[in-house]
């Protein structure tokens, strides 16, 4: 489509949005939807022909019209939820009208698997591109935009802006994405969830997002791209630009089936999806949580250039199982210098604990052992990175314990570029400690925490990976 | 002659599925090493390009209704004299015949023996969402088996070709292993990226195997060949 740029930034900052066809049966949820719009400086008018949903939507401030062409402004965004039967009046209207760009919520068309639900789309899609308008959908939640209050879901924040973007073709993993990214400190900048991606595909919304400088790396939940080789273009294109993260599902004989019954998506191979993350860059996610967490390894910590970790446990018995889990994914945990051994030798007792790499015991137990030694492993050039294991248990037995750790932490940030991170793990079900407020205490003080180290170790290796592969393909810098 | 000749002569015909004989050529006009490989279309006539390629030989049937030659006898490896030609001639034929009575038959190829390298193969087929793939493995059994294969989508840049190669569990049988001769990686990325561009350029290919490549020390030679158009 041609400006599709210019077209999709009119969408994505509204001065007038129309939404037509709420309906009180489900609390008007559309237009509440798009309502912070108005507090943000902007517009929404209900389009509605029946006059029975007005004084429903009229209560909540909104200004009814029958038609897209009673609206006496222009208009830049239309969220449509009809009936498939009715989107082709919908559809003249909008042409006629001449508006900005379109979402339709509505479902029915060649996800069914007939010819009257493919009909209808091929409709809508032969309308769209003549008239040159962007339709996000249909069979989807549209644009969430928290800046300027345009949302996929009333549980959804707005006015706050954000650095990660998102493209989903299912509605529900993209509002749950951004709820999930939230609670864990990231927010998100633009997110679109595209359903059968008739008119803009997810290929576009990359393309658009490579390009946006409030998003610093995008997110993707794919069940499928409709023109795949001009997908494999764009996503490494985008890849050279920022970190993409792809969330492919539909891998399996069963998962195919139903990815193809919920968007139409034509499957390819596990091996070829692998293929695809080598040769553009992209990093494949295994879920909600992977996302999640490799984002915030991408965004919150330097670059991670090398793959040997200094792991350092609260026991003996951790820091074992922290040594198996991060290097059964292919990260290592190499011994450190003799050197640096019989340093740390000269303060901390060899009885009880072991400062090899993993560290647990008396070299890293009292604070100030702790920043000696994470100083020791700061200048040993055999590390790449560190990671903290932090048993939940133990900061609600010795109240202080955090703090004295998050200040070591943040002495070794001032001293060296070298990536620390932590990783927190539940140690007794009976001692009720939330995981994510202490990922979130850490947060605040500028420090990265996983809950659970399998999920820490996969997003470092994820960062890892990345940066690995992005200089492979494309050189450093 | 060139490849789209080829592809042309062949489409006239009828046909979708190369012989081995033609494969060869499209490969030789892409610049991919093949063994030499002629048609013979009579007993007299192998005898006679067997004495001109130089013993020893391999004759193999040439028709386009048998895809899977060595399962049905259309094979003869190591041939060293006239005679062993005449008797191979035969048996391909009565084999070939007895597997499938209507077997439109061209002749045989013949094909100088090549000398024995590690087994690799590169393949190319089309995926229905990203169009035009490229694989690679070792030959033989076993890789079938455990489908330890790379993958690439085309167009393949020289680090694509060389990350493909490096990334199949039995790489390091490529390296050289308890003394087998190392291959030459080089020239197996080379393949790699020529069949990239050309079947960028040739949409009608709708499949391609080069099954096996012997990969040497200081080369790498496609012995067997398969091309499939679209219909």
């Amino acid at each position: 489509m041609k400006d599709l740029k210019e077209k999709l930034d009119r969408m994505f900052h509204p001065k007038v949005v129309a939404v037509v066809g709420a309906k009180k049966e489900n609390n008007y949820s559309w237009l509440r939807n798009e309502g912070p719009v108005r507090e943000l400086g902007g517009k929404v008018y209900h389009v509605n022909v029946d006059k029975n949903e007005w004084p429903g939507a009229e209560e909540l401030g909104f200004t009814n019209v029958m038609s897209l062409l009673d609206i006496p402004e222009p208009v830049d965004y239309v969220v449509v939820s009809v009936p498939a039967q009715i989107t082709p009046f919908i559809m003249k209207d909008a042409v006629a009208k001449g508006v900005g760009g379109m979402h339709f919520y509505t479902a029915g068309f060649s996800e069914t698997g007939t010819k009257e639900g493919a009909d209808l789309e091929a409709n809508i899609k032969k309308m769209a591109e003549d008239a040159g308008i962007p339709v996000i959908g249909p069979n989807c939640l549209g644009i969430f935009h928290p800046k300027v209050g345009l949302r996929q879901g009333a549980d959804q924040y707005y006015g706050e802006e954000g650095f990660m973007g998102y493209i989903s073709q299912s509605g529900s993993q993209a509002s749950g994405f951004s709820m999930e990214a939230k609670a864990s400190g990231l927010n998100i900048s633009k997110s679109v969830s595209f359903g059968n991606g008739t008119v803009v595909d997810c290929t576009e919304i990359l393309a658009y997002l490579a390009d946006d400088p409030e998003t610093k790396l995008i997110g993707m939940y794919l069940e499928g791209a409709r023109d795949g080789r001009a997908f494999f273009k764009t996503l490494k294109e985008t890849a050279k630009k920022k970190p993409v993260l792809v969330w492919k599902v539909g891998l399996t004989e069963d998962s195919a089936r139903a990815t193809e019954s919920h968007t139409r998506s034509v499957s390819s191979s596990r091996s070829l999806w692998e293929a695809i993350f080598r040769q553009t860059g992209a990093i494949g996610i295994k879920g909600v949580d992977d996302m999640v967490a490799t984002a915030k390894a991408l965004i919150n910590l330097p670059p991670i250039t090398g793959n040997r970790a200094a792991l350092l446990g609260i026991t003996g018995g951790h820091a074992s199982e922290m040594t198996e889990v991060f290097t059964s994914t292919g990260l290592r945990a190499p011994a450190i210098a003799d050197s640096a051994i019989d340093e740390i030798a000269s303060y901390a007792s060899r009885v009880g604990g072991s400062f090899r790499n993993p560290f647990e015991g008396p070299s890293i137990r009292t604070e100030e052992n702790f920043e000696k030694t994470l100083t020791i492993i700061g200048n040993d050039p055999s590390i790449d990175f560190v990671v903290m294991e932090l048993s939940a248990g133990s900061g609600v037995r010795e109240p202080g314990f955090i703090d004295g750790r998050i200040r070591g932490i943040k002495s070794f940030q001032s001293k060296f570029t070298k990536p620390i991170s932590v990783v927190i793990t539940p140690s007794n079900p009976f001692v009720p400690v939330d995981l994510r407020e202490i990922e979130r205490n850490f947060a605040a003080e500028g420090i990265v925490a996983f809950q659970g180290m399998e999920r820490g170790a996969r997003a470092l290796l994820n960062a890892y990976n990345y940066h690995a592969q992005k200089e492979y393909l494309y050189g450093a810098g | 002659m060139k490849a789209k000749e080829i592809f042309d002569q062949v489409k006239a015909s009828g046909r979708t599925l190369l012989t081995e004989v033609e494969s060869k050529e499209v490969l030789q006009d892409i610049g991919i090493p093949a063994t030499t490989t002629l048609l013979a279309k009579s007993k007299e006539e192998a005898q006679s390009l067997a004495g001109k390629i130089g013993y020893p030989v391999v004759l193999k049937i040439v028709s386009p209704d048998v895809v899977h030659k060595s399962d049905t006898g259309g094979v003869k490896l190591g041939l060293k004299t006239p005679e062993d030609v005449s008797q191979a001639y035969d048996e391909i034929m009565s084999s070939t015949k007895a597997h499938n009575a209507k077997a439109n038959i061209f002749g045989v190829s013949v094909q100088k023996m090549a000398k024995s390298g590690t087994e690799v193969i590169v393949g190319m087929y089309k995926d229905a969402q990203f169009g035009p793939v490229l694989m690679f493995g070792l030959g033989g059994i076993l890789v079938e088996v455990l489908k330890d294969v790379s993958f690439r989508i085309v167009p393949l840049t020289s680090r694509d070709a060389k990350q493909m190669i490096r990334e199949i569990k039995a790489y390091p049988v490529l390296e050289g292993f308890r003394g087998i001769e190392p291959a030459n990686l080089p020239a197996l990325e080379e393949t790699l990226l020529k069949l990239s561009s050309f079947v960028e350029e040739h949409e009608e290919v709708k499949e391609m195997d080069l099954n096996p490549i012997f990969a040497y020390k200081d080369g790498a030679i496609a012995v067997d060949a398969r091309i499939v158009l679209e219909s």
